[in-house]
């Protein structure tokens, strides 16, 4: 995967198509329009369904390396940081999923 | 010390006061991956670089592990005089592994030759059907033989395959086994002649100076 990729993801912004009622505050608008969505890859040979912890949208991993998209930044950062199973003999475990270009 | 008798005079060359006991870590990456020297400055393709798409992976709980080769040997037979000689043909090398530690199910699924496994929280479900025979691995195994100061002796092949029929020995009292896990390293032939097969290698600053 190139470089411009991972970077682009990265610093993509997604806005959401909410309608605001009078009267919410401005920096609420701001928090629920602008939610950061980024490139997570699957690092495990395996075809993975998770649900977002945050959101509870549904992420399809097809297969080691494969890669979904618009992954929101708070689920992302759920997957990455699940705490992984104790190791049995003497190696260290890597992260199940990888947000790219952070 | 020099026997009374029946030492060789002149140079001589002697083995070391030192031995290994205890399996390797035995870790495999699939072979479409580059080794982690492709090559080193010694010209020597050995090494594993997980990557998100080929991961390597570590057998757990490895025991009974045995390293063999196959050969196809041949005699010269002259017959006037008998033999004068034996044609060697190196085959393959073979791991041989059983294994205690037995999930995640994915790995165990490389080593056993069952399908890519699927997770939907909280199942894994793994196909068992055709074996594909055409998913190859790197093989690697250091041992480290004195932990204070980090000696090591390393195996590695280029390219094998998981071979052969396993049996899960499920006892009373004992945890489950996995026997008869066997790798068996073929020649790479995109790898020079003299390391078709693979390498062996020593790290020992104390004593390769």
């Amino acid at each position: 995967m190139s470089n411009a990729r991972r970077g682009s993801k990265a610093m993509k912004q997604l806005h959401l198509p909410i309608e605001f009622e009078d009267g919410l505050s401005s920096s609420k608008k701001e928090e629920a329009q602008e939610v950061e969505v980024v490139s997570v890859i699957l690092c495990r040979h395996k075809v993975v369904n998770v649900i977002g912890a945050f959101t509870g949208r549904t992420y399809k991993f097809g297969g080691a390396g494969s890669i979904v998209d618009d992954v929101d930044i708070r689920d992302a950062e759920a997957l990455v940081n699940k705490p992984l199973p104790p190791s049995c003999c003497g190696s260290f475990p890597t992260p199940q999923f990888q947000i790219l270009g952070r | 010390m020099a026997l009374i008798t029946g030492s060789p005079v002149g140079t001589l060359n002697t083995m070391e006061d030192l031995f290994i006991e205890g399996a390797p870590t035995i870790y495999f990456q699939n072979s479409s991956a580059p080794p982690l020297f492709n090559p080193d400055a010694d010209g020597f393709y050995w090494g594993l670089s997980g990557t998100s798409t080929y991961p390597a992976y570590e057998i757990g709980c490895p025991t009974d592990v045995s390293l063999t080769e196959n050969l196809t040997m041949n005699d010269v037979l002259c017959d006037n005089v008998g033999v004068k000689s034996t044609i060697q043909q190196r085959n393959y090398f073979e791991f041989t592994v059983s294994i205690r530690s037995l999930f995640p199910l994915d790995n165990l699924s490389s080593m056993l030759k069952f399908g890519t496994m699927v997770e939907t929280a909280p199942t894994q479900k793994v196909p068992l059907g055709k074996i594909n025979n055409a998913i190859y691995w790197h093989v690697y195994a250091p041992k480290v033989y004195d932990e204070t100061a980090g000696d090591y002796i390393w195996f590695y092949f280029h390219k094998a395959q998981f071979i052969d029929a396993f049996t899960i020995n499920m006892s009373f009292g004992q945890p489950w086994t996995a026997t008869g896990i066997k790798m068996r390293a073929f020649v790479d032939s995109t790898k020079p002649a003299a390391q078709q097969f693979g390498s062996l290698g020593r790290l020992d600053p104390s004593v390769i100076t």
